[in-house]
């Protein structure tokens, strides 16, 4: 066996300024630039000089990645995770060519196909059909590619019925399911795969699993698998690497990797929100730090189930507004959406907020099945206009049985997904 | 052996790996061109016609007004096809410019997602306008062919007084070629300038504000309402002149009413300078994309 891809020495450093505010000013650059050359050009300059106005730039730039070396064998599934802006992205961005590496390099033998967005280039105006050329088109396929595996592509999506209307009138589990098929049918030596997954239903995603297995163990296909989706990563790939501040914190099985995401700091109970990637949202008023409370174990993540979970996040408004709304959902490692609580649901007023605000939230006893969740966050400026800010993965934590159950008991999904404290009693 | 690719941190990608790349993703470039003429005129009454609508109603006003009202020469053409000479290529022009422009910020959805070489987005958006053109193009040469065969069709049109009575053969086979020839100079050009203004737009979104306003400055320091003759009237007429033959859009203008004029009077020394203007917009502009190409995305 021989290696598909080869990262060596892998740095990328980004200007804070080009992350959080995407367009840079025109007139700041050029006062810049007028500003440098009139002081290169000034004979009684001392030598000093010209660094001071560069200082202000250094403290803005940050390194998403620091020396990242990795070694995928070929027909090996890779996961990769990671706490949300600790650099998991931005490596399938420099590994899928969309942006350059700093420092560092890349190899890899074979052909490449990544996959970070399902439906990218999909357009509403268009047909189904059109959309799997255009779509395949944009992934790299030949169009005799596309045309020989058409069949086999709308057959996988199950919307043969409605591949000549326009997809702005499918709903969006059908877009997806169009969406991935194309993906599936992708033919590549190697695959980077970013979460995909993290839409679509329960049963689609079981299918697209199987599908990925299926196609990886028949052609000997190399995966680069990335998500918060602990349970997919844990069923498709035998190893895991875990990334922490821009690198790799831990390289080994899956189970230890996983194990380690949750115990190490990585998971501290204090996070930043500023950079985190997977938001969306108008931005006038963004979520900066979240803070889980009461929690147990090392990284202070962890809860026995039928523990109340409470935490902190801090939301950053912009303007003054009056009541704004806010809330959360969590999700389960199959990314099902399980509880959506919104705070005017519950009667809960903001009154006025402006600059920043910390609200506390206590979740009462969920009684899940031990297990990985995650949440996502949301504000939004009333009950019914869009969010200003709404984070996937904005924390994740863990529950484990109480001591309580003996340790015997096992908690499997295929049996249940809830533990209910049931009354029983004997009548006669 | 598998095809091994190395991505370092070296700006540019080699001369070699980058025409590999984009003849490999050709496929893609249809894709786009295809994508972009379907989705145009999608969900709009008129569709096609507003291809062809706009320049028309601009023709009539500009007689109207510069011609009837300013009593401005046509050189000896008839109004409507000094006009049509020059607003259907103008308006190609302009339109490929401005998408060109933008192209980088209208396709961040796919080049923050997906690896293909970026010259492919505003090239597909540009060959897209040609679509326009060749419709625009052809209801010029239709109108062209009324005006030189069938001059009894536009009695109505002299008798309003819109026109001066039809006067000597326009059209001529000559038009074919030179189409070709002048379109794809004026591709280079709009492909030469809408490159530098894509790459400064995807960092400052200040191009954005700048494009409208350089293709209006630009529509009145080319002669489309102003014949060419009466720039060298003028007391800087020479310079005028001189700038002239730094506007690729202008040459092409000329030919074209230079075709229609019975002398059949082709500007060659305009024409000349104009391609090497075009040739160099066109070379600059793939040197500064391709040297930005890499690092835009992070701006995106």
């Amino acid at each position: 066996m021989s290696w598909a891809i080869k990262v060596e020495h892998l740095d990328k450093k980004y200007r804070r300024g080009g992350v959080v505010m995407p367009s840079t000013n025109l007139r700041e650059t050029i006062t810049h630039v007028t500003r440098q050359t009139l002081t290169r050009l000034n004979p009684f300059r001392r030598s000093h000089a010209t660094g001071s106005g560069r200082k202000s730039a250094d403290s803005v730039e940050f390194w998403a990645l620091r020396g990242v070396n990795l070694e995928v064998q070929e027909g090996e599934i890779l996961g990769v995770i990671g706490a949300n802006g600790a650099g998991k992205s931005t490596l399938l961005k420099i590994m899928s060519r969309i942006t350059a590496p700093t420092q560092g390099s890349v190899r890899y033998r074979g052909r490449v196909a990544s996959l970070l967005e399902v439906g990218t280039g999909f357009h509403r105006e268009l047909t189904g059909r059109e959309n799997i050329f255009l779509n395949g088109a944009i992934l790299g396929m030949r169009r005799e590619e596309i045309r020989r595996k058409l069949g086999e592509i709308i057959a996988f999506s199950g919307v043969e019925k409605f591949i000549d209307t326009p997809v702005k009138f499918y709903s969006s589990g059908m877009y997806l399911r169009l969406a991935f098929s194309v993906a599936a049918h992708l033919q590549a030596d190697i695959l980077l795969v970013d979460e995909v997954l993290a839409v679509g239903d329960a049963a689609f995603q079981e299918k697209c699993i199987g599908k990925m297995r299926d196609v990886t163990s028949q052609s000997g296909r190399t995966v680069l698998f990335v998500s918060h989706n602990m349970d997919a990563v844990h069923k498709l790939c035998p190893r895991t690497i875990l990334i922490s501040k821009g690198k790799v914190a831990f390289d080994g099985p899956t189970s230890s990797a996983i194990e380690q995401y949750f115990g190490s700091s990585e998971l501290q109970k204090k996070r930043s929100l500023i950079a985190a990637d997977i938001r969306s949202g108008s931005g006038e008023a963004r979520y900066v730090e979240v803070e889980m409370l009461d929690g147990k174990g090392v990284s202070g993540c962890e809860y026995s189930f039928d523990s109340p979970i409470r935490f902190r996040a801090t939301i950053e408004f912009s303007k003054p507004m009056d009541n704004p709304t806010a809330g959360y959902v969590i999700f389960s490692g199959r990314n099902i959406a399980l509880v959506d609580a919104r705070a005017h649901w519950d009667g809960f007023q903001f009154g006025r907020c402006e600059g920043r605000k910390t609200l506390e939230v206590v979740i009462p006893p969920l009684n899940f099945y031990p297990g990985i969740y995650t949440v996502q966050l949301w504000v939004s400026p009333s009950p019914t206009l869009p969010v200003m800010d709404e984070i996937n993965g904005a924390f994740t934590f863990r529950l484990v049985p109480p001591p309580h159950i003996p340790k015997e008991r096992e908690f499997f999904d295929i049996w249940g997904a809830v533990h209910v404290a049931t009354q029983w009693k004997l009548l006669s | 052996m598998k095809l091994e690719t190395v991505i370092s941190a070296d700006h540019r990608i080699k001369i070699f790996q980058y025409l590999a790349d984009l003849w490999h993703y050709r496929d893609l470039f249809w894709a786009l061109v295809e994508r972009d003429v379907k989705v145009r005129y999608k969900q709009t009454v008129f569709g096609i016609l507003w291809v062809i609508v706009p320049p028309l109603l601009l023709t009539v006003v500009f007689s109207v007004i510069f011609v009837r009202i300013a009593k401005m020469s046509t050189g000896g053409l008839p109004p409507p096809l000094f006009y049509l000479a020059a607003l259907i290529p103008w308006t190609c022009f302009s339109n490929g410019l401005s998408q060109a422009a933008g192209s980088m910020e209208s396709g961040a959805g796919l080049i923050s997602k997906v690896y293909f070489p970026r010259l492919i987005v505003p090239g597909a958006m540009l060959l897209a306008t040609v679509v326009d053109f060749v419709i625009g193009w052809a209801l010029f040469n239709v109108v062209a062919i009324i005006w030189t065969y069938f001059p009894s069709l536009l009695v109505a049109l002299t008798e309003n007084g819109v026109t001066e009575p039809p006067m000597s053969v326009f059209w001529t086979w000559k038009f074919i070629p030179f189409t070709v020839v002048l379109l794809s100079l004026q591709l280079c050009a709009a492909m030469g300038i809408g490159l530098v203004l894509a790459v400064l737009n995807a960092q400052y979104r200040d191009i954005r504000y700048v494009t409208p306003f350089l293709v209006q400055m630009a529509f009145w320091v080319t002669p489309i309402v102003v014949p060419l003759q009466r720039f060298g009237e003028t007391r800087f007429g020479e310079s005028l002149k001189f700038l002239l033959y730094l506007n690729p859009m202008a040459g092409v203008i000329e030919t074209y009413r230079g075709l229609l004029a019975e002398s059949s009077y082709i500007p060659y020394k305009m024409l000349a300078a104009n391609f090497c203007v075009a040739a160099a917009f066109l070379m600059f502009g793939i040197w500064f994309f391709r040297k930005r190409e890499q690092r835009l995305v992070d701006f995106l």
